[in-house]
């Protein structure tokens, strides 16, 4: 490895100063990277750099650099991996317009699209019964707990404690994220938010603004990414007309929006569904939404995904083949679903 | 029967069509002795028998089977753990497909890899026409992306005319062993 060490060193050395013509913003992530004392791990960041860079790099000699740290990177097998594991654990990217995504975790996932999840939206994470929804919010909240951000399990269905094991079944062990304040699972009566809104809807005689916080997070908790499990939950909670649960689904949406967080929002839906939510206004209001599939096969199942829709942002138009293991889930981007909605 | 001969007529990424006759049914042993070798590792795709009968058929002809990696679709009840062998559903052509590409991708590294599909058409007793066909047809093409060849086994008698058609527009060449 010192031997690998030092040609990586020399080539940073060597993009630094060839660097300096450029903008302050690299020449921070080269400081910031180096004195990291992560040299394989600053590589990475410098070569995400370059590619982001890319169409406007028609100089020869930035090509050139690229190209050796390219061969490097290539011809170092540890480096690589380290690369690789690099951008597994990246939590947000940024693409040339300055604009910030967000990187789920789930292994293969992400590669479905250009850059990632657009930051701040809210998303339907939808599909029927045992395809994966919960696994999918709750591998994604691991994932970004342990990176040190803050996230939010809102059940409205199962127990906490029963959540917690389904991590635990998975490896991703709930209580030190928990401990270190970085993940909360909450269960909610969904019945108590309805009478909230029923009873605002109720004074307010119609009118389509309400005065009350669609959900109530943690005063002292100001989460990164947010999951809510399920708005299915909460519409089959709404005991008056649609349009009350019409009007709660756009407060939601834009207070979601407003606290700056990511969100997946859960949906129940049937097992090859041509609607992902319970009125169909959801998948509207949302600004994605991801579909996971459990097809039956003679005797067997068969799990895809598929991104619908994202707003702002380019991604593969295909359902994916994706398996739920002993891990978790992982997502084939290039491997097809066999026999999907024939 | 005879296999000899099966290594010259592999090219590369070539996809060779291998029609038995009713009474070849070691045509997969005779082709897998033949191929035995330090260079190649075969992964052999057994729909038609299970894999413990096929390690027992080659240990019982001296060949050693450890540069051979089963994927055992014959719904076989008798699953015995083995480093070289992975089940699947057959009517699951997915997991199929995400286990023969894994199996590709790790042992291509370091060896030639061959695959052997036996039988094509006992993955038509688990799957629509449609759906059997075009995983064949998607296997095909990403081993040919992968430089590795393709043996697809059927039994001559077994194969209608819809299928032979399209045997033939994806595979290179016939490797007849009766003759």
């Amino acid at each position: 490895m010192g031997e690998e060490f030092s040609i990586l060193d020399e080539t940073v050395d060597d993009l630094e100063a060839f660097l300096d013509d450029f903008d302050g913003d690299l020449e921070a992530l080269l400081r910031a990277e180096k004195d990291s004392k992560n040299r394989q791990t600053a590589i990475a960041a410098i070569k995400d750099e370059i590619e982001r860079r890319e169409d406007n790099a028609e100089d020869d000699a930035f090509a050139s650099v690229k190209d050796n740290i390219h061969e490097q990177l290539d011809t170092d097998e540890d480096a690589s991996d380290s690369a690789d594991a690099f951008n597994d654990k990246m939590l947000h990217v940024v693409n040339k317009k300055g604009r910030q995504f967000v990187r789920t975790g789930v292994t293969g996932f992400d590669d479905l699209f250009d850059h990632g999840i657009p930051k701040n939206a809210p998303v339907l994470l939808s599909g029927g019964s045992g395809s994966g929804k919960t696994i999918f919010g709750l591998q994604t909240l691991a994932h970004h707990a342990r990176e040190g951000e803050k996230c939010f399990y809102m059940s409205f269905e199962e127990s906490e404690d029963a959540l917690k094991q389904h991590m635990r079944d998975f490896g991703w062990d709930p209580e030190p994220l928990i401990e270190q304040g970085n993940l909360r699972i909450e269960k909610f009566s969904p019945f108590d938010i309805t009478r909230k809104v029923e009873a605002a809807l109720a004074k307010e005689k119609g009118e389509l603004m309400i005065d009350i916080d669609p959900v109530i997070l943690p005063d002292d908790f100001d989460p990164d990414f947010i999951v809510v499990d399920s708005l299915t939950a909460i519409a089959s909670a709404f005991t008056s007309e649609e349009s009350s649960y019409r009007i709660y689904l756009d407060q939601l949406f834009e207070f979601f929006r407003d606290i700056g967080a990511n969100s997946f929002l859960i949906t129940e839906t049937d097992q090859e569904p041509e609607k992902f939510s319970p009125t169909g206004v959801e998948e509207f209001l949302a600004d994605g939404v991801i579909v996971l599939y459990n097809f039956r096969r003679g005797d067997s199942r068969d799990s895809g995904i598929e991104v619908l829709k994202m707003r702002g942002e380019s991604h593969e138009k295909k359902i994916a083949a994706m398996q739920i293991t002993d891990d978790g889930i992982t997502v084939y981007p290039d491997q097809q679903v066999f026999g999907a909605m024939d | 029967m005879d296999a000899t001969g099966l290594r010259e007529k592999l090219d590369g990424d070539n996809v060779l069509f291998v029609p038995a006759g009713e009474n070849d049914r070691d045509v997969a042993c005779d082709m897998i002795a033949d191929l035995d070798s330090d260079d190649i590792s075969i992964i052999y795709i057994s729909v038609s028998k299970p894999a413990m009968t096929r390690k027992e058929e080659l240990a019982d002809r001296g060949i050693d089977d450890d540069r051979v990696f089963f994927i055992d679709g014959s719904k076989s009840e008798d699953k015995v753990r083995q480093k070289n062998v992975v089940y699947v559903n057959p009517a699951n052509l997915t997991d199929l497909s995400i286990s023969l590409m894994q199996a590709v991708e790790s042992l291509n590294e370091k060896r030639s890899v061959v695959v052997l599909l036996d039988a094509i058409e006992s993955l038509g007793l688990y799957n629509d026409t449609q759906t059997y066909q075009q995983f064949i047809h998607v296997m095909c093409s990403k081993l040919r992306q992968h430089g590795v060849p393709v043996l697809l086994i059927g039994t001559r008698d077994s194969i209608d005319e819809q299928m032979q058609s399209l045997i033939t527009q994806f595979t290179d060449d016939t490797f007849d062993p009766g003759g």
